[in-house]
């Protein structure tokens, strides 16, 4: 029952199931440090795509009515703040025109007035559209420097995951324990059985 | 059971997140063609106010020049001869030609700016596509374009019309020119003889 070869055999046994639960806790570990550092890279993704979204958003909103506005306000401001340059030739201050100079004044200081805000209702239409998109452009700059820094993670985390995968390895002392069981069984099995040499007869004695 | 399936844990992670990934793309880029797509009537408002711009200064020039050539015209005795048909059709010609300019100016601004939303679009798609991985400097590039041409459209807006009645204006400054010189001699007839007057 317990010939040399069938323990060798056993030994064996022993050791490549040794090596092999060994190996596999290996891979399940290497397998789990990869989940992890999948799961670390789809967090950078959701933040690189929450920035990004971000940004969509922003453009979808922005109708440019602002820049518009903003536009205006200083065209109607510089037009204001120079009324009275403007408006020089119109003014009769010692009243020496007569009524026909007044009037005709005062219709082309209003046309002026009417002209010039039309003026800045077009010049801001066309400039805050300009503004919008110079704005944006700015913004889509920003993005990239944020979106940088994700990248800078998400190149931190793959190195970091890539120690990590190569840092699990198999316990040595388990791995060597294996191989010198699978040796020492294998080394058991091949021993040839201690076989009792055949005792002689006499021959022709009896005769 | 214990074994290869308790060693696929990162592909299944992987498979959500490429699964995740594929269904932001889809839904950002859906949401850039949408914002993108708003822009239209706003393009629309752009050229009109810059045809407007155009118009009302090639206008204003018109009036000015018609004045002038009115004037000029009746200095030089003019009025109502062949002259006077042949200058006012070169107004005419140099006023059309004008309008002409400023609607290619229009359109070019209309062309220029389009041509910078849709780099821009196409920018976000990739951002939005690449997230973290696209390359930086692609994305910088497309914004630095879109950058100079603002900078440049700026610019030819607020260069106008230039003067758009140079011909006509040449006939106006001769006939000034030629008016001077009358009174030159008239004042010079008068110098020699003081009691001529």
């Amino acid at each position: 029952m317990c010939d040399p070869a069938t323990i060798g055999l056993i030994v064996s046994a022993v050791g490549t199931g040794a090596s092999a639960v060994s190996k596999n806790r290996m891979l399940k570990k290497q397998d789990q440090q990869a989940a992890a550092g999948i799961r670390k890279q789809s967090a950078n993704q959701r933040e690189s795509d929450r920035l990004v979204n971000q940004q969509i958003r922003d453009l979808d909103a922005n109708t440019g009515a602002s820049e518009r506005a903003a536009s205006l306000q200083d065209f109607q401001s510089a037009i204001r703040g120079n009324r009275s340059a403007t408006e020089a030739g119109l003014d009769d201050p010692n009243a020496i025109g007569g009524d026909r100079f007044t009037a005709r004044a005062g219709d082309a200081s209003n046309r002026l007035k009417t002209a010039g805000q039309a003026m800045a209702e077009r010049l801001s239409t066309i400039d805050g559209i300009l503004r919008q998109r110079v704005n944006e452009g700015q913004d889509v700059g920003r993005l990239n420097v944020d979106l940088n820094q994700v990248r800078g993670n998400v190149a931190a985390d793959d190195f970091l995951t890539k120690l990590r995968i190569a840092g699990e390895r198999e316990n040595p002392f388990v791995t060597g324990g294996a191989g010198l069981l699978q040796g020492f069984g294998s080394a058991l099995s091949q021993r040839q059985p201690k076989v009792d040499p055949p005792t002689p007869q006499p021959i022709g004695r009896g005769n | 059971m214990c074994g290869p399936s308790g060693n696929d844990r990162a592909t299944q992670e992987a498979q959500q997140a490429e699964d995740a990934r594929k269904r932001q793309v889809a839904s950002a880029t859906s949401a850039i063609d949408s914002a993108f797509g708003k822009r239209g009537s706003q393009l629309g408002d752009f050229a009109q106010a810059l045809r407007g711009e155009f118009n009302t200064e090639a206008l204003k020039q018109k009036a000015v020049a018609d004045r002038q050539l009115k004037f000029a015209l009746a200095r030089g005795g003019l009025t109502k001869g062949s002259a006077d048909v042949d200058a006012n059709a070169l107004l005419g010609e140099e006023f059309q030609k004008g309008l002409a300019s400023g609607e290619r100016g229009v359109q070019q601004a209309l062309s220029d700016l389009a041509g910078a939303d849709e780099a821009s679009r196409q920018n976000l798609i990739s951002l939005a596509q690449g997230g973290a991985s696209v390359s930086s400097s692609a994305a910088a590039a497309a914004n630095a374009l879109r950058s100079n041409i603002q900078g440049a459209r700026s610019s030819s807006v607020a260069e106008g019309l230039g003067d758009i009645f140079a011909n006509t204006r040449n006939l106006y400054v001769k006939q000034q020119e030629s008016a001077a010189r009358r009174r030159g001699l008239e004042e010079s007839e008068v110098f020699a003889d003081p009691f001529s007057r």
